[in-house]
């Protein structure tokens, strides 16, 4: 199957030399990458999970993909031809929808949510006929009753902006969303309600669609493939059973490791990391991991390693990938997974 | 869902006008509004509340003090004082409401282009704000009057021309400040028209503190008013104005002292009046300091 | 000085525009020296509002009804001069958002001097000393140099560390972490429960660590309370709380942590519903619209706390004894 959404080699910079700037200062600055190589795609109708820590660059990503973030290299291709020009992009968009991390702060606040639900359609100037009645089918459709549609923005509960947020984001059927953080600020009851709407619409639309996240233990439910990031870098990409089960990267294992585990007995004693993640203007030399990386070997400081493909559909940006998982076995670490409910009863509730 | 029901009935329970009552909730703020209402209705129907016309001179009865039939007295020509200050407000509240109404409506236009619009453009209109700032008014104002000669509209020009690059400037860094909010990118995401976005999506958001700071400077643009009158740069003469009033007055202040107390009253009732209603406005449409509901 | 905390029936209301709203109630909570007591629930659960009516920190539009017994003394009824005196030793707040802690313009060390106001014994030499070892003890490398930056200077972790520091700095009896690892990474985060761990091996006061996120909980505390609706649903060690739920509540929040399944679920387990109005609770079990498990007395009767064999306090109709 060939892919929706592809970036390949994209690198964004920081500082973007335009032909003034280039007269004046025929020696430009030093540009400083907030993403380097990222070479991505997203199958039609998938969910991909893009993972990292703040400052990784998984939100520039997602914008540069739809082009609110221009990029300095590389090329983005949706369904085979190449993004280029704003007329692209925008053709690109309108197939397209985004939601953003705050749920309340990506509506208007002074538009009421029933303007506020209409406006995809009215921004396209397209015919919608009875506009109440539209408003109603679109808060159904989300599980929101219709007297929300009075409301401003601020007196919508996190959960229910997140259910306006997904309503106008797929207002216009698109073939693709992006979700910065679809779960942020919300409890665990709530996340799992907007999780399981986004998934039913999805098996009723078939729209693929990239999850931006740091909940890896919530990623894992939702997602079929994982792309892991590290200082704007792919570090790691592959299905997400198989990543959770056999991380290739130590990255990937120290943050499946960092999850806290709800379970009272099982209380670490190691710490799986150390450390921060560096900033972009000081990009370390080598292996942009190497100083928090538990199993660095010297090639590690010197080389950086390419992102290489290890196995069908896996690709790791690593120089000892096999070796690491044999490191693990011997320091007989205990594995991060397994860690099944212990006897009792919970009830699964399901919505 | 008994919160959404709540929240609804809520604000039906605030009523139609749930600003006036925010308003009239402070006693200060209450006096305010009713001087402000008092001045707005003596210029509006000046004509009918003066007792005379305010150009009518009379010198057989001039520097009259108070009395049943001139109850504030006459000036130097033997005008009506009460109906020239009548007449008066009319003058100060016209120039004072049109300057800085013109005066808003450019800075804002302005503003909202600066912030919004591209970054040379932005460049552009920062150095013209700076540049006009820079003028002294009232060596700007002597420069304008020589050439146009005095006159309302001359006045509201020369006022506005100086004072809307400090609104611009709000506007602008209220509009810097937004234009990288989510909904702003989720608009553009939707590919909605720049202009939508200006007027339907950033105006709505920018303009309160807007409103606040124009109420304030209302007085200070009557006083501007008065004083340039005072020095023969305002309203042409026979025109009632405070100022003149004054300045007429204050030749004659040892014989008549009357004339520059009922002169100078209205100037410091109405710059009372519009200031505390412009702290009550803040007061109440400043989402900070309103009480908030605990999590 | 370690002393023992309990807490008895606290309630507090808030006087609001749009009515009076019971944001906690009747709670009850006891605490030894050397404990880490774990208080979870979702968002509007009275958490924060408990967390505040602790530190004496609620709105002047709160009012307090019950005591909160700290050594043998009600703080409620202390006169606030004396409250502020004994708090200002003896009690301490990590928040969730450190940078809000400290004051931008001065540097971390300054700071940190002037939370030691007290010690009239130390000279600041002394108190600079003091300072470097408690940053170096909380992970801080090089604490000579971080005590001369700013707190803008420092990544989120750095500055929640620094916040612990500051905390311990009085040798308080009671530490207060509301959400200290919310606004941070998962490396971050797992960073700073690390820390929190190894400190309570030392510390002899009480911890109170206010959290929605089960992991945490789970790996820090000895007795957990869950609160939902303004009450203490359920109260207990934290094995009984997480391996022998008792409250349907507790059950529901366990069973909708993704992170307690392995397997890929094709639906996330959710709690249908939503909390309470606090303006008008309902008269019976703040859960019972939710709940799996009700019956008729629910949504009439209050239920009262009920203390089980094992230590467990639970207020519900259905927990029989």
């Amino acid at each position: 199957m060939s892919a929706l959404l592809a970036t390949e080699d994209l690198d964004v910079s920081l500082l973007r030399p335009n032909f003034v700037s280039r007269l004046l200062n025929p020696w430009p600055r030093k540009l400083f990458n907030i993403l380097e190589g990222v070479t991505l795609f997203v199958l039609p109708g998938e969910t991909l999970g893009l993972v990292g820590e703040s400052g990784s660059g998984k939100t520039t990503l997602a914008r540069t993909m739809l082009g609110l973030t221009r990029h300095s290299a590389g090329r983005i291709t949706f369904e085979g031809r190449e993004v280029r020009t704003p007329a692209d992009f925008r053709a690109l968009r309108r197939q397209s929808a985004m939601m953003f991390q705050d749920p309340t702060g990506s509506l208007s606040p002074r538009l009421r949510v029933g303007t506020l639900l209409a406006e995809p359609f009215t921004i396209r100037r397209m015919a919608v006929g009875d506009r109440s009645a539209l408003v109603r089918s679109m808060l159904a459709q989300v599980g929101l009753p219709e007297s929300v549609a009075q409301l401003y923005p601020h007196e919508l509960s996190g959960g229910q902006a997140r259910r306006v947020g997904v309503a106008r984001a797929l207002a216009l059927r698109p073939r693709l969303l992006l979700a910065d953080e679809p779960t942020a600020g919300l409890d665990v009851s709530v996340q799992g309600e907007v999780l399981n709407l986004i998934a039913d619409l999805r098996r009723e639309h078939g729209f693929a669609a990239i999850i931006i996240t740091h909940n890896l233990s919530m990623i894992r439910h939702v997602s079929d493939r994982l792309a892991i990031m590290y200082l704007g870098r792919l570090v790691e990409t592959g299905p997400t059973a198989e990543v959770f089960k056999r991380p290739l990267h130590p990255y990937t294992a120290t943050l499946i490791r960092s999850e806290p585990v709800p379970d009272p007995r099982r209380k670490r004693t190691e710490l799986a990391i150390r450390g921060e993640i560096p900033s972009i203007f000081s990009r370390p030399a080598g292996c942009e991991f190497h100083a928090r990386c538990p199993f660095a070997q010297p090639r590690c400081r010197a080389e950086a390693p390419a992102y290489q493909a290890v196995a069908p559909g896996r690709n790791v940006r690593c120089h000892y990938p096999m070796e690491i998982e044999q490191q693990e076995r011997d320091a007989a670490i205990p594995a991060p997974i397994n860690r099944r409910g212990s006897s009792n009863e919970v009830e699964h509730r399901q919505a | 869902m008994s919160f959404v029901a709540e929240a609804v009935q809520t604000r039906r329970g605030w009523g139609h006008f749930p600003l006036l009552r925010a308003l009239a909730s402070n006693p200060v703020t209450l006096a305010a509004l009713v001087i402000v209402i008092v001045f707005l209705m003596m210029a509006a129907f000046a004509p009918w509340l003066a007792p005379y016309p305010p150009t009518k001179i009379d010198v057989l009865h001039k520097l009259q003090p108070p009395s049943a039939e001139h109850w504030f007295g006459t000036d130097h020509l033997g005008r009506d004082l009460l109906s020239r200050i009548i007449h008066g407000a009319r003058t100060a509240l016209t120039i004072a409401i049109g300057s800085v109404a013109v005066a808003g409506s450019v800075g804002l236009l302005l503003g909202l282009i600066a912030g919004y619009g591209p970054r040379w453009l932005d460049g552009v209109l920062v150095l013209v704000f700076d540049s006009l700032n820079s003028l002294p008014m009232i060596m700007f104002a002597l420069a304008i009057i020589t050439v146009l000669g005095t006159g309302t509209g001359t006045l509201i020009f020369v006022i506005a021309a100086t004072s809307f690059p400090s609104y611009a400037r709000l506007i602008r860094a209220q509009t810097l400040a937004l234009k990288n909010s989510d909904y702003i990118l989720a608009e553009r995401l939707m590919d909605a028209h720049p202009l939508r976005i200006l007027l339907v999506h950033l105006l709505p958001n920018v303009v309160g503190p807007l409103i606040i700071l124009l109420s304030m400077d209302i007085p200070v643009v009557i006083m501007v008013e008065a004083g340039l009158s005072f020095l023969g740069l305002g309203v042409r003469p026979p025109t009632p104005s405070w100022g003149s009033i004054l300045y007429d007055g204050y030749t004659s202040i040892r014989s008549a002292p009357f004339v520059v107390i009922f002169g100078g009253l209205p100037l410091v009732l109405a710059t009372l009046g519009f200031t505390f209603l412009g702290e009550g406005l803040r007061d109440s449409l400043d989402p900070r300091l309103k009480l908030r509901r605990p999590a | 000085m370690s002393a023992s905390l309990a807490v008895r029936d606290l309630s507090v209301r808030y006087q609001t525009p749009r009515g009076e709203v019971h944001a906690l109630r009747h709670v009850d909570l006891d605490a030894e020296p050397g404990q880490v007591i774990g208080i979870v629930g979702e968002s509007g659960c009275g958490k924060s509002t408990f967390v505040s009516a602790l530190a004496n920190l609620l709105p002047p539009n709160a009012m307090v009804e019950g005591a909160i017994g700290y050594g043998g003394t009600d703080l409620v009824g202390l006169d606030p001069c004396r409250r502020r005196m004994l708090q200002g030793n003896e009690i301490a707040l990590v928040s969730q958002d450190p940078m809000t802690a400290f004051n931008p313009v001065l540097t971390v060390g300054d700071q940190l001097v002037d939370f030691q106001h007290h010690r009239s014994d130390l000279g600041r030499a002394e108190k600079r000393r003091r300072i470097a070892a408690m940053l170096e003890r909380v992970g801080i490398s090089d604490p000579e140099r971080r005590m001369n930056s700013y707190p803008h200077e420092l990544s989120g972790g750095m500055r929640q560390r620094v916040a612990i520091a500051a905390a311990l700095l009085t040798d308080p009896g009671l530490l207060i972490a509301d959400e200290p690892t919310t606004a941070l990474d998962v490396t971050m985060e797992a960073q700073i429960v690390h820390l929190l761990a190894e400190l309570r091996r030392e510390y002899n006061g009480i911890i109170v660590l206010v959290s929605h996120h089960l992991g945490v909980i789970a790996e820090l505390c000895d007795r957990v309370y869950v609160m939902y609706g303004g009450e203490v649903l359920e109260a207990g060690d934290v094995e009984e709380i997480f391996d022998r739920p008792r409250h349907p509540y507790t059950r529901a929040l366990l069973a909708c942590d993704p992170a307690r399944f392995d397997e890929r679920l094709e639906r996330l387990p959710t709690i249908p519903g939503a909390p309470p109005n606090l303006i008008d609770p309902p008269p019976g079990c703040s859960f019972a619209a939710r709940c799996s498990r009700v019956f008729a007395p629910c949504h009439t009767t209050h239920p009262a706390a009920k203390v089980l064999p094992t230590g467990h306090v639970a207020r519900c109709h259905a927990v029989v004894l």
